[in-house]
């Protein structure tokens, strides 16, 4: 028996919600799944939690390389993501069990409650979901996290407004991170994501995304 | 010297628990930041898996089998717990390590002292995890199992005091014990375990599995732990159908008497002479479903049965044989004094004057009562309490019965014009009329209608009361030696020698 279990922690691109209303799973390079997924083959995937299938009849959910750069991605989630009301820093998994019943995917999905920031060289971007919204004052917002193992004051300062590239029809806001009167962003790097998790509050670095394998070595089935 | 890891595994990923408990398995990992996240991995090295996200537990334990390079692991399953402990019950140390990297890291390396006290609270959290062993040491040494376990057969009348001697006689305080009761619908199934339905912990599809019994869980549990004694006392076993409950069991029952040695290994004195084939339980004990099963002999197996019950089921010899048989003397020898020389009610006699007056009588039955001895009352018959009187049921006021006055408030009650006081005394009045009841209904009723059944006579004043409503209904609505008055004039006599 093998498992292999992809885990995304998700992005407002990858949720729609800027620039296109594509919504997919982002592959990083660095990992490799050809082993795992058939490329441009509709996928039929279950969803763990609710037992519902997605098959090449209902939804298009595949994968795909795409783009300019070739990005590998897992396409066609918009479904999926609308019936488990998806938000930026939630978590996705897709998951192959080949086994002695043959092979199949599953999706399961995890509500994370965090409010997401990334990096960028003027500050950083709040991704959009409702965690933030109740720290607001004024421009900033303000809250109080857990930081290197103790509590401390966290203020998300507003910097400026600025288009992210030319082409961009929007202005973004940009936020500096400031904890004990300093800027913790030097200790992150360009479009690094930075996140609290409301759930005590714990301020720390994103893991984006994590991927295993689990093989028995001598299969239980027999 | 190994190092000591914690593996933060995602709420998600639940393909460890299809991973059998000692099977290898290849773990390959990448996550963002920790490209070469096995690269300090040694053989031998201990993985603890810890649930992130909302859950905050440690389930697995794992032992580096083999190393293949910075991405790929073979792992060893060691132990897995359903609810392991959660991280908030750690010191603030240890919880500080795991909270400062878990979001950054997958692989946080702990020292040996915080590796003991997160094991150490799974093993509290779950007294069914598996012990704590290395690979090398996971064949179980049967040299250093404690020896002599017997199956013991406890049997005497209701109230004799088995339970209490199980307690006191067979169980050490370090003693594992388990407790069961056999019953009429109690089967093989429900003993030993039986294939049932489960959902499978990663696609949710109904598989089915062998899911042990009480049987099977401490037979693995004393395997598992060979220098910790274990009890397994099967309470009222002649209620269940016991040879057809324990099923090919019974051949396991036999225990040597001497050292024995089988298929390589030499089992100590008390292990079950002859091993069976169950393919069911070995997988769940032994990892091997080939290997043969026998009780170990860190195992004992106590029962009760109680001799005079009805509805029961016999034993055969051939079950009998397999065990030692203990008769529990029905005497005050060893009963404390508050319950012996408790006066029952307000008759003025006491428990153990009467018990003993009654069970001569019992004895001198023989005649009309087919084994007579089993039929005594039990010295634990009834419990202290029961014999305690409570005065609140005597009449107040210008009352003469207990019956006037609590018809009186009756009355009242029902026409709606009972003050607070009254409405307080009648609900003493009912309390205490309940309790004094106990005695009577219990032994009154167990010697009107089993002990004497036959010849209620021979105990009881039959000329003027012949019904068990009449004998009833004249100890409760008398009052103190006239209570017994139920009783035919020579049985009086013995419970009050100083009036005859």
């Amino acid at each position: 028996m093998k498992v292999q279990s992809f885990i995304k922690r998700l992005n407002a691109t990858e949720l729609g919600l800027v620039a296109t209303n594509d919504t997919f799973v982002a592959i990083p390079k660095e990992v490799d799944l050809s082993d795992m997924l058939v490329d441009q083959k509709a996928m039929d995937i279950s969803d763990r939690a609710t037992g519902m299938n997605y098959t090449s009849e209902n939804s298009n959910i595949k994968y795909v390389q795409t783009g300019q750069n070739g990005q590998e991605r897992i396409s066609g989630l918009g479904q999926y993501y609308a019936a488990v009301d998806a938000k930026v820093g939630d978590e996705i998994l897709i998951e192959r069990i080949d086994d002695r019943r043959g092979s199949r995917y599953l999706l399961d999905f995890y509500h994370r409650n965090a409010i997401v920031f990334q990096k960028y060289p003027d500050g950083v971007e709040i991704l959009p979901n409702d965690y933030i919204a109740k720290y607001v004052i004024g421009d900033d917002y303000q809250m109080e996290v857990q930081f290197e193992g103790k509590m401390c004051q966290l203020d998300v300062k507003f910097v400026k407004k600025k288009k992210k590239k030319v082409i961009s029809p929007n202005e973004t806001k940009f936020y500096d991170l400031i904890i004990n009167d300093s800027s913790i962003l030097p200790n992150y790097s360009y479009q690094e994501y930075i996140e609290v998790l409301t759930d005590g509050m714990r301020l720390g670095r994103m893991k984006t995304y994590l991927h295993s394998i689990v093989e028995m070595m001598e299969d239980k089935d027999g | 010297m190994g190092k000591y890891y914690v593996l933060v595994l995602e709420e998600g990923i639940k393909a460890f628990s299809v991973v059998g408990h000692g099977q290898e398995c290849k773990f390959t990992f990448a996550l963002k930041g920790q490209s070469e996240p096995f690269s300090d991995l040694e053989d031998g090295d201990k993985v603890i898996g810890y649930i992130s996200n909302e859950v905050k537990r440690f389930e697995y334990l794992f032992e580096v089998k083999h190393s293949v390079d910075a991405n790929d692991s073979i792992l060893v399953k060691l132990f897995e717990m359903s609810q392991g402990p959660q991280i908030d019950i750690l010191s603030d140390a240890v919880k500080k390590k795991i909270y400062d990297n878990e979001q950054t890291q997958s692989f946080i390396k702990i020292n040996e002292v915080e590796y003991q006290e997160i094991i150490n609270k799974m093993l509290v959290a779950n007294k069914n995890a598996y012990d704590v062993q290395t690979s090398e040491n996971f064949e179980i040494d049967e040299a250093k199992r404690i020896p002599g376990g017997t199956n013991t057969l406890l049997y005497g009348v209701p109230g004799s005091g088995k339970s209490w001697t199980i307690e006191h006689e067979y169980c050490k305080p370090s003693t594992i014990v388990e407790r069961l009761v056999f019953h009429p619908d109690y089967t093989n199934a429900d003993f030993v375990g039986q294939i049932l339905p489960v959902v499978d912990p990663i696609d949710k599809q109904v598989t089915y599995e062998f899911t042990p019994g009480p049987f099977t869980d401490i037979l693995k549990e004393a395997y598992l732990h060979s220098t910790q004694a274990y009890v397994l006392i099967i309470e009222e076993i002649n209620r269940g159908n016991a040879p057809a409950i324990f099923g090919d069991i019974f051949q396991l029952l036999d225990r040597a008497f001497d050292e024995k040695t089988a298929d390589g290994v030499t089992y100590p004195i008390g292990t079950s002479e002859y091993g069976i084939t169950n393919d069911n339980i070995a997988k769940t004990v032994y990892n091997n479903g080939n290997q043969k099963v026998r009780i170990p002999s860190n195992l004992s197996i106590l029962g009760t049965m109680n001799t005079s019950d009805q509805n029961v089921f016999t034993l055969d010899t051939a079950f009998q044989r397999r065990w030692n048989m203990r008769l529990i003397e029905n005497n005050f020898d060893n009963v404390r004094g508050s319950l012996a020389n408790a006066e029952i009610l307000d008759t003025g006699v006491n428990w153990q004057q009467f018990c003993e007056t009654v069970n001569t009588i019992i004895i001198g039955n023989r005649a009309k009562m087919a084994s007579a001895e089993d039929k005594r009352l039990g010295v634990y018959f009834v419990h202290e309490q029961d014999l305690k009187f409570d005065n609140r049921s005597l009449p107040t006021g210008d009352f003469i019965t207990t019956f006037d006055e609590l018809n009186d408030l009756a009355r009242l009650e029902i026409l709606g014009t009972l003050d607070g006081d009254k409405k307080e005394r009648l609900s003493d009045l009912r309390d205490a009329m309940i309790h004094n009841r106990l005695f009577p209904e219990k032994v009154i009723k167990y010697l009107w209608d089993d002990a004497f059944k036959f010849n209620p006579e021979a105990l009881f004043d039959t000329e003027n009361m012949d019904c068990l409503e009449t004998v009833i209904k004249t100890f409760v609505n008398d009052k103190g030696d006239n209570r017994l008055r139920i009783f035919k004039q020579t049985v009086r006599d013995a419970l009050y020698p100083s009036q005859s």
